[in-house]
């Protein structure tokens, strides 16, 4: 439970910086915002591997929580 | 009732802001309180078992595994398939932008709302504005009955027929209404100086 929670919160934060970052990527080509992206996209990634892994037929966590 | 959107209430913030307040503040804050007290109550009682399975235990089969499967394993299924969802709608809204809508005109509304508003516009053309907040208190008392009136202690749909049926016609009743809003033509419902 601790670690979905932990991956909301990664994707969460991953979503959020890609929107904030956009503005600036897109509208002026700012480094920072392209760096934002980049690194929100990373974040969206790291957390949205758990829930999609056991969806494609990877072997889910064994978390022995009901 | 109407207090919240009268003059009294705040004569400084636009009636604009207020309601732009209450869609990205109240309400997204009331939804997340509801879904915390419906996955509280997820996690309290199990997740379902089967329809099938739970209406064969009730006729003397052995009592079914419950749910066959846990609360986190189910959440992460759930997440996941959220997630399909929402990157199905980023690509919609890239490949097909959604518009502003067609072009208001002042002091008059002759436009027609948004897709997902159609079925209950209808009945704004036949009973006037109000219409617009009896029909969806009728749905959604409608809604909430249905485990009053729905004794039932079967849960297949096969044996619920009588529902299934009521609700496959509000349904239809729905589809059919949005899509006669759509081609017909938008009536004047405010005029305006």
């Amino acid at each position: 439970m601790a670690r979905m929670l932990f991956r909301i919160i990664l994707l969460a934060v991953g979503l959020g910086a890609v929107e904030i970052g956009l503005v600036g990527a897109v509208g002026s080509g700012a480094l920072l915002g392209w760096l934002t992206v980049v690194i929100g996209l990373a974040l969206i990634v790291a957390g949205s591997a758990g829930f999609m892994v056991p969806l494609l037929g990877g072997r889910a966590d064994e978390e022995g929580e009901a | 009732m109407g207090f919240w959107f009268s003059s009294e209430f705040a004569a400084t913030l636009p009636l604009l802001g207020r309601l732009y307040i209450a869609h990205i503040m109240i309400l997204p804050t009331l939804g997340t309180l509801l879904l915390v007290a419906h996955f509280l109550l997820v996690k309290r009682h199990g997740i379902s078992s089967r329809p099938t399975e739970a209406d064969a235990a009730l006729e003397g089969a052995p009592a079914p595994n419950p749910g066959g499967s846990t609360f986190s394993a189910h959440g992460i299924r759930m997440v996941g398939f959220g997630l399909v969802v929402l990157a199905v709608s980023i690509a919609l809204t890239l490949i097909w932008p959604p518009t502003l809508g067609p072009q208001p005109v002042p002091g008059e509304e002759v436009t027609k709302p948004p897709w997902m508003f159609l079925p209950i516009y209808p009945f704004e053309d036949w009973f006037g504005l109000a219409a617009l907040l009896w029909v969806p208190v009728i749905l959604f008392a409608g809604l909430v009955a249905v485990p009053f009136v729905d004794r039932s202690p079967f849960r297949s749909p096969r044996r619920r027929r009588a529902l299934i049926a009521i609700g496959l016609f509000v349904a239809a009743a729905l589809v059919f209404l949005g899509v006669l809003a759509a081609f017909t033509t938008p009536q004047t419902h405010l005029t305006g100086s």
